[in-house]
């Protein structure tokens, strides 16, 4: 079993609240996805390289060359709150 | 005896013109959110796009920081939640960065290695008033270097020698500004102290430093602080302060317990970079003589006294000229006395960096060659420098239309001088009388009825012939 602490940590680490009734709930399903995991890491992978990426190959890049995008004021009216250019948020420190 | 282990980390925004992952401008605006996109303000679904002019800067200084290159490259996220990054998240580098295990050996600072060099995104800004934060997400997404040092260095003031080096090597190398107070170059340093023998003590990490002289003050207060603690038998703790330039002290700044659980994890959306070998081919080809092993030869081969190879090799556009001037036969004495005098006084004066005045080595030689032929005497050289520091004009173009030839004629000087005896009698017979000062007198008043444009060591040889 996972320990409620450390779920109400991981959530927290996502920026989720939990109430009592969810933590409860949760804790047994990620309990399982836990157990899922150590079964894994069990498999001896000994001389494999993980793998990260499954496609796309490697060293994709771009040229360094400029395209405005059209969609500044777009995305600046879309937001919840905005100050003439500035998107505005409540504070945080 | 108590012992210092001080080490930085010095974060660059490299000089490209699109951000690190999108298309859009990297470049400074006051009208905030102008060079953005989904991409850099971080909508969900959008996929990075790696600029490989900025990929080519990082390999530029991690080579020349003499950095083992990791043959792959892996870019992770670094997870964290704060509004500068919308997305909740940084695309930086973490377990594979492109270069590690690097040294660096600047004159008067002990060897300093370097950690690693990760090349990551740089975050927006915001502005904090009253109830609300303003959010600009401009610099969002700006190519930015981190270079981290081990902690090398003893002294406040060797840090402070490194960051100036290391500032004219990004320059030489033509990937960053360097400019501080704008932050396009901006450092952290993380100091400990501990009884000599002990090994590192705990480490405490000073933020917001906008200066050099900031870094070496920051750090002083901070030893001492750290000192008396550890004199005292008191613990030090952990964490990161700010240094507070108004109270010339270090401040400890409130953080969060899990601040640094960054969960890094490889970003799926960016493969692997692995430099190819014609790649670092081309990467060798722009290393140049950094800034320190150039003023270093400038003593050795010129015989150039410390300071003034230190002018001569503050900036490359400097160095290149003085040594192109050299190649074209201007002597060092008068290249470097030309440089440190009649052009930096030019270039200052009209507030321009040589990179963008008018002068050329070409304009400079030719002046320095009519003048030591005579042609032009020295009030008349410096007078067309001033001009062909801020005019495009060709040397011989500025010397005829201002009329600062010589004169050539000895006749023409000739009569010159007799007017000018003619017209100081008394002080012709003081001269006369045994008084050698009023020579000099004499002199100015031939020059000045020239126009400047007499030759003053002839007019002295005319003069003396006249009335002895
Ligand atoms: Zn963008």
């Amino acid at each position: 079993m996972m320990e409620k602490e450390e779920l109400y940590k991981t959530a927290s680490l996502a920026r989720l609240e939990l109430t009592e009734k969810e933590a409860d709930d949760l804790s047994q399903a990620v309990s399982q996805m836990i157990e899922y995991f150590s079964m894994m890491e069990k498999i001896d992978v000994t001389g494999l390289e993980p793998t990260t990426h499954v496609s796309a190959g490697k060293n994709r890049v771009r040229k360094d060359e400029i395209v405005e995008s059209s969609l500044a004021d777009r995305m600046i009216e879309a937001a919840p709150e905005h100050d003439d250019r500035f998107i505005t948020i409540p504070h945080v420190l | 005896m108590i012992e210092t282990f001080i080490g930085l980390e010095i974060h660059i925004q490299l000089l490209t013109k699109t951000k690190i992952f999108c298309n859009c401008k990297n470049e400074f605006s006051h009208i905030p959110n102008t060079n953005v996109c989904p991409v850099c303000m971080g909508y969900p679904g959008v996929l990075p796009r790696l600029n490989e002019e900025a990929v080519r800067k990082a390999y530029i200084v991690c080579r020349a920081l003499n950095c083992h290159l990791n043959e792959k490259a892996v870019f992770e996220r670094k997870n964290y939640f704060y509004p500068d990054l919308p997305k909740n998240y940084q695309i930086s580098q973490f377990a594979l960065p492109f270069g590690v295990n690097g040294l660096v050996e600047i004159d008067g600072v002990p060897k300093i290695r370097i950690h690693e060099a990760h090349l990551e995104e740089d975050a927006g800004k915001l502005v904090h008033e009253g109830m609300t934060s303003y959010c600009d997400f401009n610099r969002t997404g700006t190519p930015l270097l981190e270079i981290v040092t081990e902690p090398d260095f003893k002294k406040p003031e060797d840090a402070e020698l490194f960051l100036q080096n290391f500032r004219k090597m990004v320059r030489y190398l033509r990937v960053c500004d360097g400019n501080m107070e704008e932050g396009s170059m901006r450092c952290d340093v993380n100091v400990s102290v501990n009884f000599e023998g002990k090994g590192l003590g705990r480490k405490v990490e000073i933020k917001n430093l906008n200066s050099f002289r900031h870094v070496r003050l920051a750090l002083q207060h901070e030893i001492q602080r750290q000192s008396k603690m550890l004199t005292a038998g008191e613990t030090i703790v952990q964490e990161t302060r700010l240094w507070n330039d108004e109270k010339k002290r270090t401040e400890s700044m409130r953080s969060k317990e899990d601040a640094n659980d960054y969960r890094y994890f490889p970003e799926p959306d960016l493969p692997p970079y692995y430099p190819a070998p014609e790649f670092l081919a081309a990467i060798e080809k722009e290393q140049t003589e950094l800034p320190w092993i150039r003023k270093r030869r400038f003593i050795n081969e010129y015989k150039l006294a410390d300071d003034g190879a230190e002018f001569l090799t503050e900036e490359r556009e400097r160095a290149d000229f003085f040594e192109a001037a050299l190649n074209a036969g201007v002597s060092v004495q008068s290249a470097s006395s030309w440089m440190r005098g009649e052009i930096a006084k030019g270039l200052n004066k009209n507030k321009m960096s040589l990179k963008d005045s008018h002068l050329t080595v070409e304009k400079f030689v030719t002046l320095i060659k009519l003048l030591d032929e005579g042609k032009i005497n020295s009030q008349g050289a410096k007078k067309a420098m001033e001009i062909l520091i801020c005019e495009d004009k060709d040397t011989a173009d500025v010397i005829r239309e201002n009329n600062l030839m010589q004169m050539a004629d000895s006749g023409e000087l000739e009569a010159v001088v007799d007017k000018v005896i003619a017209g100081n009698d008394k002080v012709v017979q003081q001269i006369k009388g045994g008084d050698q000062k009023p020579i000099g007198f004499l002199i100015g008043q031939i020059m000045k009825a020239s126009g400047g444009k007499a030759d003053p060591k002839k007019a002295r040889e005319l003069l003396l012939n006249k009335i002895s």
